[in-house]
């Protein structure tokens, strides 16, 4: 074959492959990716609409510590300033600037949610009996440090018990710390409801129901099945 | 000045650069191009020309690809391997603007996959940050001739974190030494940490 065919070829070949490589499972991957990078650009919002907003009335921003009430408030009233206020004498069009941005804030957190609820109903539809053993978030997260369901499934159970623990256990391995015993998995309830000499354990039985789970999902579930019918039928001639 | 160095690669006092098929010179950055970091280290011979064939592995996004299709010109031509679908994208996008590549998305540790595409290897360049490095160098091997030159990237970290990496870099050499004769050695500092090219040539 002449390798501007071969190029030709391969182009498209490549492109079919990629376009086949986005599955459910790299859905929920971004969706969670995106709600982490959400969650850290809000803070960040947040504290800047707080910096702002404490020009004209600090002592609002002094008392009211949740972030909600106070971006809600911010967004929906035109806060009033106290007799004795520290805060500077500002105009009207000042004021509505402020209150501009904690719309735009409220508006993200709306997004926010409906991702939420978008990678939740995901994840109940593709990985149920995962989420039976961990909740939205964790599950969400196994699949980030994963990389895919696919990946998951392939991983041995000891391997997941210690997903999120790479520093740990390169300090482990550098510097003879102590081996850790769970990563990401530290957080869920179980393991942070067990006693220190349980945890370990408790993360590992965990680990092992996970991968389980992940196997019997990835290798019965449709999509997976789909893909084989369609490899076993570009293999037979 | 600018001047010719090695077959189309190109240097003034400070940079390199090869030249685009309007003839125009594009700058290589050797902080994020490895090869042209070991030019910018002395590399003493590229073994490189106009119209070679060439197969890359661990292509990425296409950033050294692109100047090595520079260098083999319009009658050469690179065969671009890649894992990842996400960064494969951009070298679609690459190969689709230049006539002289073939993306491929495959795993270079199981060469068997994509063998019926690849033919007629001058050159052989690895670039992949895996345990096995070595391992899917070997293997690749088997394409290049007798006496053809192959260019392997080594990321000491990646093979083991633990180990220091001048220990790593001669577990290497003498596992290379079975099927190669090493002509070079460069170590990429101050470009890359803990990373050394062994340019081979193949028993
Ligand atoms: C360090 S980057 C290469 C950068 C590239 N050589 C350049 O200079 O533009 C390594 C690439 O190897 C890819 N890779 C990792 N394992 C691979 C494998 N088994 N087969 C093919 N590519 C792989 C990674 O996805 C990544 O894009």
């Amino acid at each position: 074959m002449q390798f501007r065919q071969l190029r030709e070829q391969t182009i498209i070949e490549t492109k079919q492959k990629i376009k086949q490589s986005v599955g459910e499972d790299t859905l929920i991957i971004q969706a969670a990716t995106t709600l982490e990078t959400l969650t850290t650009v809000t803070n960040t919002l947040i504290e800047k609409l707080r910096m702002w907003c404490e020009l004209y009335n600090p002592e609002f921003s002094h008392e009211t510590k949740d972030n909600k009430t106070f971006v809600d408030a911010i967004a929906n009233t035109k806060t009033t300033q106290k007799k004795e206020t520290m805060g500077g004498k500002l105009e009207e069009k000042d004021i509505t600037a402020i209150q501009n941005f904690a719309k735009t804030i409220q508006q993200i957190s709306a997004t926010q949610q409906e991702i939420l609820k978008y990678a939740e109903t995901k994840l109940k539809n593709n990985c149920k009996n995962i989420l039976e053993i961990l909740e939205t978030t964790l599950t969400a997260k196994l699949l980030i440090l994963a990389g895919s369901l696919k990946n998951l499934a392939m991983m041995p159970a000891s391997t997941i018990q210690l997903l999120g623990a790479q520093k740990a256990l390169f300090k482990h391995l550098k510097e003879g710390a102590k081996t850790p015993k769970y990563g990401i998995l530290a957080t869920h309830p179980l393991v942070e409801k067990a006693s220190a000499k349980n945890k370990g354990k408790t993360a590992r039985i965990l680990a092992s129901k996970i991968a389980i789970a992940a196997k019997v999902y990835y290798f019965k579930g449709s999509f997976i099945f789909d893909q084989l019918k369609k490899e076993i039928k570009q293999k037979i001639p | 000045m600018i001047q010719e160095i090695f077959p189309g690669i190109f240097a003034d006092n400070k940079k390199i650069y090869t030249k685009d098929s309007s003839g125009a010179y594009r700058l290589w950055n050797p902080i994020t191009s490895k090869l042209s970091a070991a030019l910018h280290k002395r590399l003493k011979q590229t073994f490189l020309k106009a119209n070679d064939v060439v197969l890359y592995l661990g292509a990425s996004t296409g950033t050294t690809v692109s100047h090595i299709s520079d260098i083999v010109g319009e009658q050469g031509f690179v065969f671009a391997v890649e894992i990842s679908p996400t960064v494969c994208r951009e070298l679609v996008f690459l190969a689709e603007e230049r006539q002289n590549i073939a993306p491929i998305l495959a795993d270079a540790n199981q060469p068997q996959t994509y063998a019926d595409k690849i033919k007629d290897v001058d050159w052989l360049y690895q670039d992949i940050a895996q345990k096995n490095q070595v391992e899917i160098f070997l293997k690749n091997l088997r394409f290049v001739k007798k006496n053809s030159h192959a260019f392997l990237i080594i990321k000491a970290r990646s093979i083991d974190a633990t180990k220091e990496p001048k220990q790593i870099f001669n577990d290497v050499r003498e596992q290379l030494q079975q099927d190669t004769e090493i002509v070079q050695e460069i170590n990429l500092e101050p470009y890359k940490k803990d990373h050394v090219m062994f340019v081979c040539k193949k028993n």
